[in-house]
């Protein structure tokens, strides 16, 4: 075994990167981004906070432990993971255990024709040219050693594929598992969607882990809409509290297209979150929507970014915080619409609900405009709930104390209820009752 | 059931009095209209009894069955059975209507020492009391009031009253904004809803509800205080002459 990678300020990546076994999938596309990715770690490191963009944040529960890569091999099994099992997903549920495909654990092979869920490296050829195509170009963050790192170690690629015309019914569940129960450990979890033309499907993207040592997971995914597709796209952080979750979401919009993607962060100890919607056509329309609850002393960072490359474009952004104990959330939406980008209509909102005297919040939504005929509006609140809806249920014989937990509740459920899988909904208002106290039965839910 | 004796209230924090002496006595089986021109003081009336957190009573009683109630808080009053149905009912969006009421009854029933419903025994309860209000199932699954028209709202207001069953209910201005047909449908729950054990206290700005709704006492609030009390037909008699002739008359007996 070797040992545990100690941090050091200029040499934690790369020590990092040399203690990691050397992957190599035999896919071109992954092998080629490796290469290119391999040279960056080495010249690169982690961010201090003398960075724009990590002012807020700080990366000491990361330096403070010293972590050895996440074993491939793993005796994970189903019952570790059944809880967050999406019945409607029975067709389509990949497992991805330290990164790594497990074709024991998976069910794959209920796709329409055309369609693929499953390991790169066993994708057939139509996915080898989407591969080609757009592997690791669409996530286009400047300069990024977390995304650099994830791509120089990544074992494996979960991908989906959507093929022309073809509307997949059933959300497809990647269930991403870091294996923690035996010693701290570092992961990287990669994703790739792809909808063909007209294609339509629902992924969901699952990160859990087990045991209780701490664990440092690099997560990035990346998701192209060919013209005319809609993905909607879920991405459920609940790790567990002793995580690191440096993530990273980015999609690529074609013409006419519709990404619709939610956000829950429910776990980890510090969450990172940077989506990137390149909307680089007409017509097409994104929404970044999150939901984020954080005590204790969890840390949540989103570091949104949506760039309106192109005119007749529209995009929605409602990102919902609640923070109690000593949580803490950052939010911090850049929109850029371009020059020539005219007739965007963007929608930005961040709505933070602090439930404790020590929950912090910051919020700085960052719009940068140089289009003229644009209609773009933007809000942040930061706020305790309001006192004529507490009133309200009071006069309904509800206890203050239930009044407010059910209306943290209510307050969370406007992410949720969009989200098109009932199963996953279900779980999600589960665990935001019991994030908030409410009580709650099965036919409350929304 | 209700005595206020000499009640004063303002707004939290403001120098102003909106309540400046009100003293009324509502019995059981009883129901009263509180009438009056806008700035009245008796919305303001309905929500100080219910205990609304943003008024503050500077004197005076509120007795709810010989008990005194101003110290307590809204939801505890609520369970010793008064309820005030709102003139703007509150969206609360993400709990389902079903939730809330669920909560609210069985708030209600733990109160009065009854077993409280589980989900299932609270449907069959509540389908009932939805007959009463014309309202259609799919509406307990819904946020509460979250996307509801006006008259929704309202009809939503008296389903709560109907299941919570309440000794003394507060209508703030219910019949507002309602049009006929729901106007109708909301009159006629209330109606149901009366017995020789529970009483009503009805404001309202106009008489309409009250032809649907007949009232044992009449009182016109005026600038803060009862200015006239009478039978059903002072409310006709308002309707005809409006309320000009009380304002001058409220003025010299308040000078005087």
């Amino acid at each position: 075994m070797k040992e545990a990678v100690q941090f050091k300020q200029s040499t934690y990546l790369k020590d990092l990167h040399e203690n990691a076994v050397k992957a190599e999938t035999g896919v071109d596309a992954v092998e080629q981004a490796r290469a290119t990715a391999v040279t960056n770690v080495d010249a690169w490191s982690f961010p201090t906070p003398r960075f724009e963009d990590w002012r807020q944040t700080s990366l000491k529960p990361l330096y403070q432990q010293s972590f050895v890569q996440a074993a491939i091999k793993s005796d994970v099994s189903s019952s570790d993971f059944d809880h967050i099992r999406l019945k409607e997903a029975s067709d389509a549920t990949i497992v991805m255990v330290n990164g790594k495909f497990s074709p024991a654990l998976s069910t794959v092979g209920n796709l329409p024709d055309g369609c693929y869920a499953g390991s790169a490296i066993d994708a057939p050829a139509s996915v080898q040219t989407a591969l080609a195509k757009q592997f690791s170009k669409v996530a286009r963050y400047s300069q990024d050693a977390f995304t650099a790192f994830n791509t120089a170690i990544l074992p494996d690629v979960a991908v989906v594929y959507v093929a022309k015309e073809v509307k997949i019914d059933t959300p497809i569940h990647i269930i991403n598992i870091t294996d923690a129960r035996a010693e701290n450990v570092y992961s990287a979890a990669r994703v790739f969607i792809y909808g063909e033309r007209h294609s339509d499907a629902t992924i969901v993207e699952d990160f859990i882990g087990l045991g209780e040592n701490p664990y440092f997971n690099t997560a990035v995914s990346e998701t192209v809409l060919e013209d005319e597709a809609h993905i909607t796209h879920v991405k459920v952080q609940r790790e567990s509290r002793k995580a690191i979750h440096i993530s990273r979401v980015a999609s690529l919009l074609g013409r006419g297209s519709n990404y619709n993607s939610y956000t829950i962060s429910i776990g980890a100890q510090l969450f990172r979150n940077e989506p990137l919607s390149l909307v680089d056509a007409e017509n097409a329309h994104a929404t970044l929507d999150g939901l984020v609850l954080v005590d204790g002393n969890q840390v949540s960072d989103t570091h949104s970014a949506l760039d309106h490359m192109k005119a007749n474009c529209t995009s929605h952004q409602l990102h919902k915080v609640i923070a109690n104990g000593e949580g803490q959330s950052i939010f911090n939406g850049k929109i850029f619409v371009r020059k020539d980008s005219q007739l965007i209509d963007a929608f930005q909102e961040n709505r933070n609900l602090l439930l404790s005297e020590n929950a912090n919040v910051f919020t700085k939504p960052q719009l940068e405009i140089f289009a003229d005929d644009v209609k773009c509006s933007h809000g942040a609140t930061i706020g305790q709930l309001s006192e004529e809806e507490l009133f309200y249920l009071q006069t309904r014989g509800v206890s203050r104390a239930d009044a407010v937990q059910m209306l943290t509740y209510g307050y969370a459920l406007e992410v949720i209820e969009n989200i098109p899988v009932p199963t996953l909904r279900e779980q999600l208002s589960y665990a935001v009752a019991e994030f908030t106290g409410a009580k709650i039965e099965a036919q409350d839910i929304v | 059931m209700l005595k206020i004796i000499d009640l004063h209230a303002r707004v939290e924090g403001e120098e102003i009095e909106i309540l400046k002496g009100i003293n009324l006595e509502i019995n059981k089986g009883e129901v009263h209209a509180i009438m009056g021109p806008n700035g009245s003081g008796k919305s303001t009336l309905a929500k100080v009894i219910a205990g609304h957190p943003a008024y503050e009573v500077t004197s005076g009683q509120v007795l709810f069955e010989g008990e005194d109630i101003l110290e307590m808080d809204p939801d505890e009053r609520a369970r010793l059975g008064l309820f005030l149905a709102f003139q703007y009912p509150v969206e609360v969006p993400g709990v389902s209507n079903s939730m809330l009421i669920r909560e609210a009854v069985n708030a209600v029933r733990k109160e009065r020492g009854q077993e409280e419903f589980d989900p299932l025994e609270f449907e069959d309860f509540i389908i009932d009391k939805l007959k009463l209000v014309e309202m259609d199932e799919k509406f307990l699954d819904r946020s509460v009031n979250a996307g509801f028209s006006g008259g929704e709202k309202k009809r939503n207001e008296i389903l709560q009253l109907a299941a919570m069953e309440p000794r003394l209910s507060l209508l703030d201005e219910t019949d507002s904004g309602l049009d006929i047909d729901a106007l109708r449908i909301v009159s006629e729950g209330i109606n149901k809803l009366r017995s020789s054990e529970n009483s009503f206290m009805l404001v309202t700005h106009y008489q309409r509800i009250l032809n649907y709704i007949k009232p044992d006492k009449v009182h016109v609030l005026i600038n803060g205080r009862i200015a006239k009390s009478g039978g059903s037909e002072l409310a006709l008699e308002l309707e005809d002459q409006g309320y000009d002739w009380l304002v001058g008359d409220a003025h010299v007996n308040g000078e005087a």
